[in-house]
């Protein structure tokens, strides 16, 4: 896990201005991953019962 | 005194060994992390947000109830209107209905697509006493908010068999306990002209009433269910029957999409049931 300081080190800028990046990029991360989770479950788990 | 006895050391590397198997530890732990998130996610977040869209879909029912046309028509001997013969249209609310006659059937308006226009409730199975919304479409974005009627079949209340999807295990799971019903359960779906009762089925009394599905492969529920297997594909579920009736969809078994539980209903009360059921 030590990659996540060093990359968190490794964003331009002043401390603020770091942590303001490090919140969107993990915002990103959530969205990407409830959009990949919603088609892994929506693919196998449970479509919503439709006739196809 | 000068440090001539200082020593320099260099930070050893691991064995390669032991970097591949702190690698797949780690990529074991994250792995084990998102599939806790996936569950997370799949059991909690989607039916959050599926509560969410319930209480606006609340909303737009509401207003469907009030805005919605009802024409009052009369109907041959086989259920069907007879042309010309409406005898009130436009009218909405109960103030100046007409009385129905033994041969009239009323019929709303069609809803907007993927919009909400009805409320099941089944009393046999807790989650759906108090109702979920249903709307009218099954695409995925339809079936995230509610139960989803399938636009190609009538409206719950008219002849013919309507059909409802539903999710099983995720986005508020509303047909998770589907396969507890048994013949004779009740299911109410209101709409714009009133509440409709339905009474399930079982299979061979669905068979008897259209003697087509005989020839269909379907599995039994087992466990004294109603409901039938069948493949996803199964599109002669949406077949009309004669007389009005409902069929539920939903994914079976539980967490998986490989096969589709279907349950059967009969009207057998509401606004629409002694016509339907006199001319079927």
């Amino acid at each position: 896990m030590s990659w996540i300081p060093r990359a968190f080190q490794a964003l331009p800028g002043p401390l603020p201005i770091r942590i303001l990046q490090a919140i969107v990029i993990v915002a990103i991360l959530l969205v990407v991953l409830h959009f990949f989770y919603e088609w892994v479950g929506g693919t196998f788990l449970d479509t919503g019962g439709g006739i196809e | 005194m000068p440090r001539s006895g200082a020593i320099t050391t260099k930070r050893a590397q691991p064995a390669w060994g032991f970097r591949i198997v702190r690698g797949v530890g780690w990529a074991m732990i994250w792995l084990g992390l998102l599939t806790l998130g996936f569950v997370v996610h799949q059991l909690w977040v989607t039916s959050w947000l599926a509560e969410l869209n319930q209480g606006k879909l609340a909303v737009e029912v509401e207003e469907r109830f009030v805005s919605a046309e009802i024409v009052w028509v009369e109907v041959d001997d086989a259920g069907e209107p007879i042309p010309g013969g409406e005898i009130l249209a436009g009218a909405t609310g109960t103030d100046g209905d007409p009385i129905p006659g033994p041969r009239t059937l009323q019929i709303e308006s069609d809803p907007e697509p993927h919009s909400a226009f009805a409320i099941i409730r089944i009393p046999a199975i807790e989650r759906l006493q108090e109702g979920w919304n249903v709307v009218s479409g099954v695409r995925v974005s339809d079936l995230k908010s509610g139960a989803g009627h399938m636009p190609d079949t009538p409206l719950p209340g008219q002849p013919g068999n309507a059909v409802v999807s539903g999710h099983r295990t995720t986005y508020g799971q509303p047909f998770h306990e589907l396969d507890s019903l048994t013949p004779g359960d009740r299911i109410e779906v209101e709409t714009a002209l009133g509440t409709h009762v339905y009474a399930v089925r079982s299979w061979d009394e669905v068979v008897a009433a259209n003697p087509d599905f005989a020839g269909q492969t379907v599995d039994a529920l087992g466990g004294g269910g109603a409901g039938v297997v069948v493949r996803p594909n199964a599109l002669w579920v949406t077949d009309p029957i004669d007389g009005g009736w409902l069929t539920l969809t939903t994914c079976h078994p539980k967490f998986s999409a490989s096969r589709r539980l279907i349950v059967f209903a009969e009207l057998v009360d509401g606004p629409n049931a002694a016509v339907i059921g006199a001319t079927s």
